[in-house]
């Protein structure tokens, strides 16, 4: 199994705050990783850092084995490392087959000076690209949404197109910022089961970052806890379940194990 | 005239109109703070604060406290009910506030032109006569117009500080839903801070008047000043309008009496540009995440 | 749903029949070439038809606005860059004797290269910082026109600039000009259709609708933006050589904040969903001040009141008038 993701040493600081230190971790190909810690402890930074949306203060980012340091998002996003957000994030004004199609720009086989002359090849790549884009809405189970407008869909339903347009420029690694956000239970659930879904059928390996434990230690092959900034404990559900640090740092939060 | 003499003038100069500059980029980093509106419409504030100082001052007579109290009042509540009327309802979306705005000046604009005509009208000194230092010599009326400011300015940085209302406007500036939940009552604020904005314009309209003169175009070369010096000192920061402002008010004065007035010009506007390269949020903006 | 809003709307989904759409297309624009050859002939005199060349040219620099605006941003300074297409392509064909057809492109192509290079420069800068960047840069032109008198003529401006010769046919008097200047009229509408359908437009409204996530899409959001800007102000600069060269003669006072101001006003009231409502308010608001001369100063004033009445109450701007009656008679979604 080789490694997609390699995070070493990374450390991230704002002026005096030091957001995080000596983080290392690694995703392979076929795993679920769950990155956890209590509030504050740097998990979102850690995301941001990666994806390249903050810059990063020490350490080493490679994807695939080539640097990612440095590299704006989109760059990023094409070498097939996508990533959703914590806020609810689609483009509210098209529907939600376009916003889909919007996120496999960078797959699109469409080009510019075809699409502008209408040429039969470009009629075809778009085709194309709105049955792909069809079938990932029907993985993520909205697909009977299509033609709704984003902005009016509900919010468990925009979470799910969330993933939906980070599945649609085809990642080899999908890292999810709490995904089952704002959702109930049944829908933590059902959230939970689709990221074992894609994970199988799509071969995406995950990045997860959540807070409700029982979905993550249901699903993660490996976990990553982080307090502070810092890395406390790393490896298998029941390993990280067991590790007094861990215990200890969640204590006077609600653990829902 | 000798080298030091020169100079002297200038700083004096630079003053005269870096206070003014303040005035005018403190109104309206204050609006842009408050409610993230720019107000292209500042500079005819300013404009109107001109022509209350020539109709008071110079053609009826009232003692230029008068005008200042005018001024103040009349464009403030003005202001307000721009506000309220028209630019609250669009203030979700910064464009368009922006463009409604502009929309606002070249009414304003083109209703004293139409009613007073383009040219341009003198007014006569607030306080006459010169005073010399050593070799310079400066008209009282310039030393009135940096005291007067420096008062203004220094009784609105008191009114932010001190009072339950400034303190309430800086609140809202920081973090409106933060603000909110204080109870502090946004929808009063909002029009509040913009009829202090404008009212700031138009105190420096009217000091300015006897400087410059009076006439409808008076308001444009303020407003593309305080532009400037927002976007020096950064869009939303007070202290910055204030240093920028004087910062400014020297480049310029200096600039001009060593360079000529159109090198200035177009040295200010260049220097604009690569302040923004090297500092996109101004020397002390706020980063815009 | 929602062409009230001012968020460009997104292409039209595709459907099956785009390829026959595209011939009802192709016809409408064979039809308005065929009433557009009748045209001069039909209108009552040269003054009317000279407003109906004004108005192709607004209709040029109204859409070229809008092709920034569809990325999110808003130029205050679109008249520079006609004023700096109009003096490049004056001084070319003054200075250097250079065909006005040929330095009307080169102008183009100058003032593209002159907005990309500004654009990449200043686009780190985000939204209201680069709408006053523009303004500023508005004003550095006006004060090099007006000041950089061996090359300009300073505030004298330039005159005697040839009239555009193609094929021996001179586009000099306005008859003749309506021709031209509805041919390019049309060749940027067709253009900036395309654009809004192509890889390029869903770009642009992926970037204008949420920038982060367009970003996290593998859109080059900064890249994009800086093709909108540098086409849009390069067909700005065409425009304002075509002006150069009907009008034959510019002076800094041609190309002021006021006219961008007013192209922005044309794109306002007519609408900023869609690329029509650009031509809309050009066909609207260009009559307009000419027809309202007698009332000297209020046209001016009548300009801006109706802009901020259009945003007031019908923000989505004339074109959006069908679909909110259908709304307010109780139809629609």
């Amino acid at each position: 199994m080789s490694i997609l993701l390699d995070v070493k040493d990374v450390a991230k600081r704002f002026g005096g705050l030091t957001a995080l230190k000596d983080v290392t971790f690694s995703v392979s190909e076929g795993e679920i990783v769950g990155l956890i810690g209590p509030n504050g402890a740097g998990k979102t930074t850690c995301f941001n850092v990666i994806s390249g949306t903050l810059p990063l203060s020490d350490g080493r980012i490679t994807f695939q084995g080539q640097d990612i340091v440095g590299l704006r998002p989109n760059r990023i996003i094409r070498m097939g490392l996508a990533r959703t957000y914590q806020a609810t994030s689609v483009f509210p004004h098209s529907t939600a087959l376009e916003n889909v199609m919007r996120g496999a720009f960078c797959r699109s086989e469409d080009t510019f000076l075809g699409s502008m002359l209408a040429t039969r090849a470009s009629r075809e790549a778009q085709s194309k690209e709105r049955d792909r884009c069809m079938a990932i809405l029907d993985q993520v189970g909205i697909a009977h949404v299509h033609d709704h407008l984003a902005g009016a869909l509900p919010y468990g339903y925009q979470r799910r197109l969330g993933v939906a347009i980070a599945l649609a420029s085809s990642p080899k690694v999908i890292m999810m910022d709490e995904p089952a956000a704002g959702l109930n239970p049944e829908e933590s659930m059902a959230m939970g089961q689709l990221i074992r879904d894609i994970h199988t059928d799509g071969q995406v390996s995950v990045l997860i970052v959540e807070h409700d434990m029982k979905l993550v230690m249901g699903i993660c092959d490996r976990i990553i806890v982080l307090d502070h900034g810092e890395q406390i404990a790393a490896g298998s559900p029941n390993e990280v379940r067991n590790n007094p640090q861990v215990i200890e740092a969640y204590l006077g939060t609600e653990v829902e194990a | 005239m000798d080298m030091m003499t020169l100079l002297i003038q200038a700083g004096v100069n630079g003053l005269v109109i870096g206070t003014m500059y303040a005035l005018m980029a403190i109104g309206f980093t204050l609006v842009f703070g408050i409610m993230r509106v720019v107000n292209f419409a500042h500079g005819e504030f300013y404009m109107i604060g001109s022509f209350i100082a020539f109709f008071t001052y110079a053609q009826w007579q009232l003692p230029f406290v008068v005008t200042i109290l005018a001024a103040v009042l009349l464009v403030g509540v003005v202001g307000a009910l721009v506000e309220w009327a028209l630019i609250r309802p669009l203030r979700g979306d910064e464009l368009t506030g922006m463009i409604a705005t502009l929309g606002i000046s070249v009414v304003i604009q083109n209703t004293a032109l139409m009613y007073f005509g383009a040219s341009p009208r003198p007014m006569p000194d607030v306080i006459s006569g010169l005073v010399r230092v050593g070799p310079a010599v400066f008209s009282w009326s310039r030393i009135f117009v940096i005291i007067a400011a420096a008062l203004v300015i220094g009784a609105f940085w008191l009114f932010m500080q001190k009072s339950r209302t400034g303190r309430a406007m800086r609140a809202v500036a920081q973090d409106r839903e933060a603000a909110l939940i204080q109870g502090i009552d946004v929808e009063k604020i909002f029009p509040l801070a913009f009829g202090i904005s404008v009212a700031l314009a138009a105190v420096a309209g009217a000091m300015m008047a006897p400087v410059f003169s009076v006439s409808p175009f008076v308001g444009v070369t303020p407003m593309l000043k305080a532009f400037i010096v927002v976007i020096l000192g950064g869009l939303g920061s007070i202290p910055g309008a204030v240093l920028g402002g004087l910062l400014l008010g020297m480049i310029e004065s200096f600039g001009a009496t060593l360079l000529g007035a159109m090198v200035a010009d177009m040295l200010q506007l260049a220097l604009v540009i690569a302040i923004l390269l090297v500092r996109p949020s101004g020397l002390m903006g706020r980063k815009e995440a | 749903m929602n062409t009230t809003d001012t968020t460009v709307a997104p292409p039209a989904p595709k459907s099956r029949a785009s390829a026959s759409g595209l011939w009802t297309r192709l016809a409408l624009v064979a039809a308005a070439c065929v009433a557009a050859g009748f045209t001069p002939g039909l209108l009552p005199n040269l003054f009317y038809v000279h407003i109906a060349n004004l108005t192709l040219i607004s209709g040029i620099f109204a859409l070229s606005l809008w092709i920034i605006y569809s990325v999110g941003q808003l130029s205050l300074c679109h008249a520079a860059f006609a004023g700096l297409g109009a003096y490049c392509s004056a001084l070319l064909s003054l200075r250097l004797g250079v065909p006005p057809a040929l330095s009307l492109v080169i102008a183009g192509l100058f003032t593209a290269t002159m907005a990309a290079l500004l654009g990449a420069v200043i686009l780190r800068l985000r939204g209201v910082y680069f709408v006053l960047v523009t303004f500023l840069f508005g004003q550095m032109f006006t004060l090099l026109a007006l000041n950089w008198q061996d090359v300009t003529n300073g505030a004298n401006g330039l005159i005697s600039i040839a009239p555009i010769k193609l094929l021996g046919i001179s586009f000099g008097p306005r008859s003749m000009f309506f021709y031209l200047a509805f041919a390019m009229f049309m060749a940027t509408l067709l253009f900036t259709w395309a654009l809004s359908r192509s890889t390029f437009g869903r770009a642009f409204n992926s970037i204008e609708q949420n920038i982060d996530l367009a970003e996290s899409c593998g859109i080059d959001t900064a890249r994009f933006q800086v093709i909108a800007f540098a086409i849009g102000s390069g067909i700005a600069g065409v425009g304002g050589a075509l002006i150069a060269h009907y009008i034959r003669y510019i002076s800094p006072d041609t190309f002021t904040f006021h006219n961008s101001v007013a192209y922005i006003t044309m794109l306002v009231v007519g609408g900023r969903s869609i690329f029509w409502g650009a031509v809309v308010g050009a066909a609207f608001l260009t009559p307009l001040p000419e027809f309202l001369r007698d009332f000297e100063g209020l046209q001016h004033i009548i300009y801006g009141a109706i802009m901020v009445l259009v945003l007031r109450t019908l923000p989505g701007g004339l074109i959006s008038i069908p679909s909110t009656l259908r709304r307010l008679t109780g139809g629609g979604k």
